[in-house]
């Protein structure tokens, strides 16, 4: 009795959807599974060796790096300069901290449907503006070379929100004194931004670099909706690759090697994380 | 005091521009939906005659009534059941001694490691084996506990002070008693700030719904809205007064209690 009625119906949730199935992926990846056979055979690490020799796996690892750092570097400048302005003693204040989060709120699914209609390149909106002004309009998401920004842009505007909402409470919780103090010193507004709000900010920063990062790395419900991970395969995420190898493939062996292979990925930067979090300065 | 004036105006300015960018595409599909076919790709901002049929097209073309259903019984079971698990075990994991206490915590923190993409497949052949495709239990019961909720009312619970348990004790309540009529409720913005996060993020959830359920009547209204805008993708102000519909729920919950939602996503950055 004690504590086991209090603890064991997480732990067992977690034993049955977390830990089992992440021994259970580890065993399929050195298997032959697929959908319709139930008892699939053991052939080593042959999934392993298909997946390096594969140029799609490669791409997609490419894809993955320029979609997750670009994103990840947006939401962490963009946020912080959101940031700065929600915390403005504006009267839109209030406005501003509401339209900023409310991509957050919306779902995936709407989120995909209007940018498709916004994005269609024939005579969707985005390029009907462009038109009027006498510019012309890229086919945004039908075309390889800007497929993969506009999702970025996308994935921007949908999940800024969250790291501005970060930035804003960590700007909230640095002591007015300091800023006072450098202005009194005879600094300027972008001095004291740069020299200490900045810096005091630093481990926020972090930990919404992190967020960001492992997020991104996950988000493929964009492009699963969006541009089906064309064309040609510019936006064909890890995540997304993994979904289309299980369940439009049915190749489950092979889509259970890369589900580890992004296990091993995200367990990497979850460590790195630990360990700079270990050594981040504390100003206060 | 002229250039803090000056910029003082920039920043009003500013903030007006940057709301727009954020709301102009919602402002846009909600026009949309009151558009006829081809005004929506020639004609201005606003409607010329307000279509108020798209709404009712989108309504018969597809069971949304039931996709609706489906969602609020889904995100109401997940969130009740992650709140009642997470905060029993916080209270565990908070007030309690007990062998391998430790260990358990570590397990329980080592979950947010795991990402659920991995778990996608192993999980999709674990409710197949349970013959659960197309039913409410799949989309779930995997979704019933949460790391992220016992580590919150955790720190909750371990700032609440310990005079509180005693007096309990004293007056006769029993440990059951004593978590849910008082440690609870005395921590009221953390577990509304949790039920919050795991409503949305329910309500929002695509993929899972999406390889779970192939038949109407458990879908949800994410996967239901993205396999009609595949369907009817042609009939655009169709299918922007079907996402209107899918969306309004969550827009109006969120004006009522914008501060609320704000407030839980800045606890969730707390984690680090």
């Amino acid at each position: 009795m004690g504590a086991a009625p209090y603890i064991l119906p997480a732990l067992v949730v977690f034993a049955v959807f977390t830990y089992y199935p992440l021994g259970r992926v580890m065993y399929l990846s050195l298997t032959d599974a697929d959908m319709l056979q139930p008892r699939p055979n053991l052939v080593g690490l042959q999934n392993y060796s298909a997946m390096f020799a594969n140029p799609e796996f490669w791409r997609s690892m490419t894809v993955t790096a320029i979609f997750a750092l670009s994103v990840t570097f947006l939401e962490v400048a963009l946020g912080m300069a959101l940031a700065f302005l929600m915390n403005a003693p504006t009267r839109l204040q209030r406005l501003l901290r509401g339209a900023v989060f409310t991509p957050v709120v919306v779902s995936i699914a709407a989120t995909a449907v209007v940018w498709n209609y916004l994005l269609s390149p024939a005579s969707g909106p985005v390029n009907q503006a462009l038109g009027a002004v006498g510019l012309p309009g890229p086919g945004w998401l039908s075309d390889p070379n800007t497929a993969l920004a506009s999702v970025i842009l996308v994935a921007t505007w949908k999940g800024v929100g969250l790291p501005a909402v970060l930035f804003l409470s960590g700007l909230q919780a640095i002591p007015r004194e300091l800023e006072e103090a450098a202005v009194i010193d005879g600094a300027t507004r972008a001095q004291v931004a740069g020299r200490v709000t900045i810096p005091l900010l630093a481990p926020t920063t972090m930990v919404v670099f992190f967020i960001s990062l492992v997020g991104t790395f996950q988000s493929y419900g964009l492009v699963l909706l969006l541009t089906g991970g064309g064309p040609a395969g510019s936006t064909n995420l890890l995540g997304y690759y993994i979904y289309q190898n299980a369940f439009s493939f049915f190749q489950m062996g092979f889509a259970s090697a890369l589900s580890v292979a992004l296990f091993l990925l995200l367990l990497g930067l979850g460590l790195l994380q630990l360990k700079l979090s270990e050594r981040r300065v504390h100003y206060q | 005091m002229k250039p803090r004036q000056g910029v003082r105006l920039g920043q009003e300015l500013l903030s007006l521009l940057v709301s727009l960018a954020f709301l102009m595409p919602l402002i846009w599909m909600v026009l949309a939906a009151f558009k006829g076919q081809k005004e929506v790709f020639v004609g201005g901002l606003l409607p010329d005659t307000w279509v108020w049929e798209n709404f009712v097209e989108a309504w018969k073309a597809a069971p949304f009534a039931q996709y609706l259903l489906n969602s609020t019984l889904i995100s109401v079971a997940t969130t009740a059941s992650v709140l009642l698990t997470s905060a029993l075990a916080a209270f565990a994991f908070a007030r309690m001694t007990f062998p391998g206490k430790h260990a358990l915590f570590i397990l329980t923190l080592g979950t947010l490691m795991i990402p659920g993409d991995v778990l996608l497949i192993p999980n999709f052949i674990t409710i197949k084996q349970f013959g659960w495709v197309n039913s409410y239990q799949a989309l779930i019961v995997p979704f019933t506990a949460s790391a992220f909720g016992i580590f919150l009312l955790r720190q909750a619970f371990l700032r609440t002070p310990v005079e509180f348990e005693e007096a309990a004790k004293i007056d006769g309540a029993s440990t059951a008693q004593f978590l849910f009529r008082i440690l609870l409720p005395v921590n009221a913005p953390a577990v509304s700030a949790l039920g919050v996060l795991t409503f949305l993020a329910s309500w929002n959830a695509l993929v899972w719904p999406l390889v779970a359920t192939n038949r109407d009547s458990y879908r949800t209204v994410q996967v239901g809205l993205a396999s009609f805008s595949n369907l009817e993708g042609s009939n655009i102000p169709v299918v922007m007064a079907a996402t209107v519909i899918v969306v309004l729920p969550v827009l109006i919950i969120y004006a009522l209690a914008q501060k609320w939602f704000i407030e839980s996503a800045a606890a969730s950055g707390v984690k680090g």
